[in-house]
């Protein structure tokens, strides 16, 4: 036995010191998930600003010009033409100069001031249907206070129902909130697969798994050697990315750490099991390259990463039940912004837990059964 | 040098000198002041040790480097300035040739043939000729991959004798090829030479080569030692060589190893059952007796490689030295047991038999030797007794077991010497030792002990922090030994251990073996040089699997002794042993007859050139994507599993949200507000009591939203001022907005509603009327669909590509494509016709279903969208081809092509997230990203229709992109090594 595990930590270190030593090696482990994190960060965000939108306002009037000066004073819009012709509204749309056209009537300030309802015609650019939605919205709530304030000053009662709304976990609904946590996962799992199905199999390329396998190396021991760096090199890029999400992106981390590393650890073994897996399942780098690659890319989009796992189709969220890309997600997710316990985040373990039962002793199976 | 001179010669160089700096920091002068010429139709050999320059200087004269210094002409032409013209007229053989391993023997030969201009006359006389030498006929459909070593060197040789160049470069052709190749090759060459007046240079470990050749030119050092007719260097050692008798209870290994010990022997080799020597001066008689300690001593003729060695030693100081190796602990004998036995050993691969019922048993402390053509099965064998493969039938005990069942640690007894340097390439010297120590299962004092013992008994301490694939061929393969010795095995398995290796590293190995020997170490070995069989105490000699005879080299030697008087050489024996087999056995094994010639198949002649060569290498890739499964998992399992996904799996629309209605009264107000998020279809409404119950829900996930009707609601409605709390989950925030923009609308519809039966409720004053273009019904898969379309052609496009590139240069097929008439623009157009293609096919699939399945309109111009995608697929093969070529690694290549490809396409393309509220920094960037233009074109054609205003602009960018990055391309991909 201990002969076994001096061994395993010879492979380890010499996987370690093989990964570390190539320069390449060592820019491709810690730079990619830094600027993938910052890409995310500042771009995968579904929040809104500087929307272009135009205006035909065919009115004029002190009122129109009141409602337009909310929207130019948003954050979130910016006026890019006064149009005065119906059909500029199609050239302005099409050619994406404005993701939002206001027309606003020329009885807005009459019907207004004679106590009747005034309509306000918003037209989104609805290809990308999720933005437009959005600025949809916003126009929505600006155009909420442009009425709560005219009841006041005119002496109607205020509107019979209104809303106190709070968000939990996420008070302000920031995206970025969302995505980083996530990407723990996320980009964890790119590198430990990858480099682990390529470890072995650039092995076999150069003709040392030979060497390897006239040592007194098991099967299992040379799994474990190639499984334990692959591991350690997984937690030290999700700390690199959890330290992303807190120091630079600043986003409060209300859990505690010990539970986010019990579940990430659940996590890469499931990813390390995977990785192994495949690598005893190619003969070549390049074969482990595009096969880990057919795997991680469903594995990413059927994670509740960009579209919410409860949007897919019944069917498909059985599916996910196999990924655990899912359940790292959910644990980052619970345990950074909802603050949730062990035993909280226990229904997300045990599916980890059989995830890298199977595919650990299926690889190890094929490892024993593929020695030609 | 003027220019009559530069006609006289084949090659002419003056003054050449090339530096290369290790990673390291030292400087290494590859050549240093060459000045050679070879006149036209003459065979030349360039012999030196390791790190003499020969390769260096061959690689300058294909054009593939270029001297930092000097004047270099071959065929008239200067390289430097005009390598294509060079290329295109010489035949190259590097050392390890370029094969496409996933393409059959037949498929390789004709790719060189087409791109070389071979024609089908030329075909009808050469393929029989190349058959006949290489015996590759009955293999013609196998893939390269799966020949033996010594079959690829002949297929690699057969591929460069295809055409009929004006000059015949030869790096080393010959390693790893067996005596009766061997001697087959050079009577193609010697033919080639004699008959067509062909000019040929060789650059050969084998001794005994230069002496067929007229010229050979001694490198040393980067230095020339000696040019002209090899009987100039053979004159040296005239007077100065003899042969000594062993005493009769003395082997010719440890009488060698005697006189090595005096420093007047520059050389000494067993030979035939005596040993061979030479010296540095010519001696008296009474010293030569001395010498041989009263054995009798006569005086032979003198070889090259006699001569050779005295050149050496005069110029460099350089001679075998008495190299040896102490165990610490050497294994016990007791007794003359047989430690290695093999019995009716067989081993099938489908329909062929690589080992036929092979017997044989070797004793403790024996030098076993097994010899045998390339593909005689000896690999095969040897991977079978050291447990790396299962026998078909037979039985097998190494030390007693078998290995391929036996405990793991019975493998410990073993040490094993691969055919291919296996040691990690990456790490230094020191830490591959360390590494097989730790294997081992040594650990702490005894580890350090061991890697001390190996670095001064293989004297590698000078280079152990040198990372192991830097080192030169003959200390890689001391680590090797080193490696396989660390444990102290009983038994040590070599496969061709001296293969490629130069004349004083295989004196110096094989002193080694043999003191390991005298300890009581068995040592089993394959070797191609015959005359190394003699330091084994019994050889084996193999054929088509089957064993042809067993003995002690004399008894060997006796077998193939045609007359009393004559005793054959090793080399001799061995080559008439398996003619004699061959012949009797015709009709048996697979390997002979079968089939003497392949199929020709006639060239496309009519076209031009440039297009006959491309048409070659798109085949080729298109053959090597067709079969490597991996690619097609790629181009066409991966798109058709995006589509399903996309189009039926992801949405961002919210629908049955699940919420949660706290009702804290039962007014009619009330449950007729729940009643509006029940019956929509956008919520799945739970309704509980109180807020704690709710929560509950919330905490647990069970429910994405609270709507809070609070106690006193009705009355509060009728005083105007009734308010609703509204709590979200916010961890998805996008989701969390929609779900609360849903709830004021659905708070708002029903408001409306009772406003219409003429119950109050102030509204507005200012109602939104909204209106959403193109996509009417706020359906996500409008925008998704299109969007995955540049999802597929950037996989297809970039993604391949990427590899493909850096697959030649990492498998080093790229040296023996680059001396061709070959240019380099034709073999990226061969790169990039095929995986077009592949995109077009992708492109296809994923209109028609998102036309026909997903039903998203398509109301521009189909026109435009296909001038488009091929456009945007055309820029993205170019990135994928540049940054193969200029990172030359698959695994570097692949990461950076995800994060300038992939990444940006998904993320930063527009596609998902609005580019207009990303960061002012980060907006610059994704003008620079080609995936930008086409998300605004498809978005566009698909649901708007067709926008000029849009389109216009984005296709000129991606014209200029395209062309930009194929220049870059272009230029990255130098027919040049680094």
């Amino acid at each position: 036995m201990i002969e076994a595990i001096r061994r395993v930590l010879a492979l380890t270190l010499k996987e370690l010191l093989a990964v570390l030593k190539d320069p390449r090696g060592r820019s491709t482990l810690f730079g990619p998930p830094v600027l993938q994190c910052l890409i995310f960060g500042y771009a995968a965000t579904f929040d809104l600003n500087n929307v272009p939108y135009a205006v035909l306002d065919q009115d004029r009037s002190a009122a129109s010009t009141e409602l337009l000066a909310r929207l130019d004073g948003s954050p979130a819009f910016q006026r890019v033409a006064n149009l005065t012709r119906h059909e500029d509204i199609k050239n302005y749309v099409n050619d994406r100069s404005a993701l939002v056209v206001l027309q606003i009537g020329q009885d807005f300030e009459r019907r207004l001031l004679a106590g009747q309802p005034a309509e306000v015609q918003v037209i989104a650019d609805g290809r990308n249907s999720n933005t437009a939605g959005t600025a949809l919205g916003y126009v929505g709530t600006i155009v909420e206070g442009f009425n709560a304030d005219w009841r006041r000053r005119h002496g109607l009662p205020a509107a019979s129902i209104a809303f106190e709304t709070r968000a939990w976990y996420n008070p302000n609904l920031i995206t970025r909130w969302h995505m980083l946590p996530a990407l723990i996962g996320t980009l964890t799992m790119l590198q430990t697969l990858l480099l682990t199905a390529m470890s072995v199999a650039r092995e076999r390329e150069e003709g040392t798994f030979d060497q390897l396998l006239v040592t007194p190396f098991r099967p299992v021991e040379i799994m474990a050697g190639k499984a334990i760096p692959s591991f350690l090199i997984g937690t030290g890029q999700a700390t690199l990315i959890l330290l992303v999400a807190q120091l630079w992106f600043r986003i409060p981390f209300v859990g505690s750490f010990v539970t986010l590393y019990i579940g990430l650890s659940f996590f890469l073994l499931a990813a390390v099991g995977i990785g192994l897996l495949v690598s005893s399942l190619v003969a070549t780098m390049q074969q482990a390259l595009l096969f880990s690659f057919v795997l991680l890319m469903p594995f990413t989009l059927l994670s509740g990463l960009a579209t919410p796992l409860s949007a897919m189709p019944r069917l498909l969220q059985y599916v996910t039940l196999i990924n655990p890309l899912r359940y790292a997600i959910e644990i980052a997710h619970r345990v950074y912004l909802e603050g949730a316990t062990l035993g909280q985040i226990a229904g997300e373990l045990w599916p980890l837990a059989i995830i890298a039962t199977v595919t650990l002793s299926l690889a190890s199976w094929m490892f024993r059964h593929r020695l030609t | 040098m003027n220019s009559a001179d530069s006609q006289e010669f084949v090659l002419a160089g003056r003054d050449l000198r090339k530096v290369f700096h290790r990673k390291t920091g030292e400087r290494v002068d590859a050549l240093d002041g060459v000045s050679l010429d070879v006149p036209y139709g003459s065979l030349t050999a360039i012999v030196g040790p390791d790190g003499a320059g020969k390769t260096t200087l061959l690689r300058l004269a294909t054009g593939l480097l270029r001297p930092d210094a000097g004047e270099l002409t071959v065929l008239g032409i200067n390289v430097v300035d005009n390598p294509q013209g060079v290329q295109d007229r010489v035949g190259y053989m590097p050392q390890r040739f370029g094969l496409y391993e996933d393409l059959s023997v037949r498929e390789n030969l004709d790719l060189y043939a087409d791109l070389t201009g071979v024609t089908l006359a030329e075909r009808r006389q050469r393929y029989p000729e190349l058959m006949a030498m290489t015996a590759l006929a009955p293999f013609g459909d196998r893939l390269a991959g799966q020949l033996s070593g010594g079959m690829k060197q002949k297929l690699g040789l057969a591929c460069t004798l295809v055409r009929s160049p004006d000059v015949l470069l030869l790096d080393e052709p010959t390693v790893g090829v067996d005596p009766l190749s061997r001697r087959e090759l050079w009577e193609i060459i010697l033919r080639l030479v004699n008959e067509q007046q062909l000019s040929v240079i060789v650059s050969t470990s084998y001794l005994d080569e230069a002496d067929r050749c007229a010229r050979a030119i001694v490198l040393h050092k980067g230095r020339v030692l000696a040019d002209g007719p090899p009987a100039d260097v053979r004159e040296l050692a005239v007077g100065q060589t003899f042969i000594v008798q062993p005493a009769a209870q003395q082997t010719a290994r440890v009488m060698q190893a005697q006189l090595l010990q005096h420093e007047g022997v520059v050389d000494a080799v067993p030979e035939g059952g005596h040993v061979r020597f030479v010296l540095e001066a010519p001696e008296t008689e009474s010293e030569l007796e001395e010498l041989a300690g009263g054995a009798t001593v006569t005086a032979v003729a003198p070889r090259f490689e006699d001569g050779f060695m005295v050149l050496l030693h005069r110029n460099a100081g350089a001679r075998p030295v008495a190299a040896s190796i102490e165990l610490a602990h050497p294994p016990q004998q007791n007794g003359n047991q047989a430690v290695v036995e093999c019995h009716d050993l067989v081993r099938r691969f489908g329909a062929f038999t690589a080992v036929d019922h092979v017997s044989f048993a070797v004793q403790r402390g024996e030098v076993f030797g097994l010899l045998g053509p390339n593909g005689a099965g000896k690999t095969t064998t040897f991977r079978m007794l050291c447990g790396l493969l299962a026998a078909s039938g037979g039985s097998l005990r190494v030390a007693g077991v078998d290995l391929r069942t036996a405990r793991a640690s019975a493998r410990a007894r073993i040490g094993y010497v691969a055919q291919k340097f296996s040691l990690y390439g990456q790490l230094s010297v020191v830490e591959n030792l360390d590494f097989f120590a730790g294997a081992y299962g040594l650990f702490g004092k005894r580890r350090s002990q061991r890697i001390r013992w190996a670095i001064e008994q293989f004297e590698l301490k000078e280079l152990e922090r040198l990372p192991s694939e830097q080192l030169p061929g003959g200390y890689k393969q001391r680590l090797a030994m080193a490696a396989a010795l660390m444990h102290e095995p009983e038994i040590v398995f070599l496969d061709e251990p001296t293969s490629g290796v130069d004349p004083l590293a295989r004196r110096e190995f094989w002193q080694r073996i043999t003191a390991l020997a005298e300890q009581g170490v068995t040592v089993i070995v394959t070797t191609h040089f015959m005359e190394e069989a003699e330091y084994c105490d019994r050889v084996v000699i193999m054929d088509a699997g089957r064993v042809l005879a067993q003995g002690t080299p004399a008894e060997i030697r006796s077998h193939a002794r045609s007359s009393p008087d004559q005793e054959p050489n090793m080399q001799e024996a061995f080559i008439a042993i398996v003619e004699k087999a061959r012949q009797a056995g015709a009709d048996t094994p697979s390997t002979s007859v079968a089939g003497n010639t392949l199929p020709i198949s006639a060239p496309p002649t009519w076209l031009p050139g440039p297009v006959r060569r491309v048409r070659a290498l798109v085949q080729k890739e298109a053959r090597q994507m067709l079969r490597d499964a991996s690619s097609v998992a790629i181009g066409i399992v991966l798109p058709v599993l995006l589509i399903l996904v996309f189009g039926y799996g992801l949405s961002l629309d919210v629908r049955d949200a699940p919420v949660a209605i706290v009702l804290e009264e039962q007014s009619p107000e009330a449950t007729g507000l729940a009643g509006a998020f029940q019956l929509s279809s956008y919520f799945d409404a739970t309704i509980v009591k109180t807020m704690a119950e709710a929560e509950q829900l919330m905490l647990t996930r069970q429910v994405d939203a609270i709507v809070h009707v609070r106690a006193n609601f009705a009355r509060q409605m009728h005083l105007g001022e009734a308010n609703l709390q509204v709590l979200v989950h916010g961890t998805d925030a996008n989701r969390a907005r929609i779900i609360e923009s849903y709830i004021r609308g659905a708070v708002g519809a029903w408001g409306a509603q009772r406003a219409a039966e003429g119950r109050p409720l102030a509204g507005g004053p200012v109602t939104v009327v909204e209106r959403m273009w193109f996509n009417e019904a706020n359906d996500s898969r409008y925008f998704l669909v299109p969007g995955l379309i540049v999802l597929i052609m950037t996989l297809i496009g970039a993604f391949l590509t990427a590899l493909v590139m850096a697959r030649e240069w990492e498998r080093g097929t790229l040296e023996s494509l680059f001396v061709t008439p070959v240019r380099a623009r034709e073999i990226l157009l061969s790169k990039t016709i095929p995986y077009f293609v592949l995109g077009i096919i992708g492109l296809a699939l994923s209109v028609i279903t998102a036309r026909f399945l997903f039903h998203v309109p398509l109301r521009g111009s189909l026109w435009v969208l296909c001038a488009a995608s091929m456009l945007y697929l055309l820029v993205a093969l170019n990135i994928g081809l540049f940054i193969s070529s200029a990172l030359k690694s698959q695994f570097v290549a692949i990461e950076l092509t995800i994060i300038v490809t992939f990444l940006p396409a998904m993320m930063l393309s527009g596609f998902l997230f609005d580019l207009r509220s990303m960061p002012a920094a980060v907006r610059m960037i994704t003008y620079a990203l080609p995936a930008r233009y086409f998300v605004a074109i498809l978005q566009s054609v698909f649901l708007a229709g067709n926008v000029w205003v849009v389109f216009l602009p984005s296709f000129a960018i991606l014209v200029v992109m395209a062309l930009v990055l194929r220049t870059l391309a272009r230029l990255s991909t130098r027919k040049q090594l680094a």
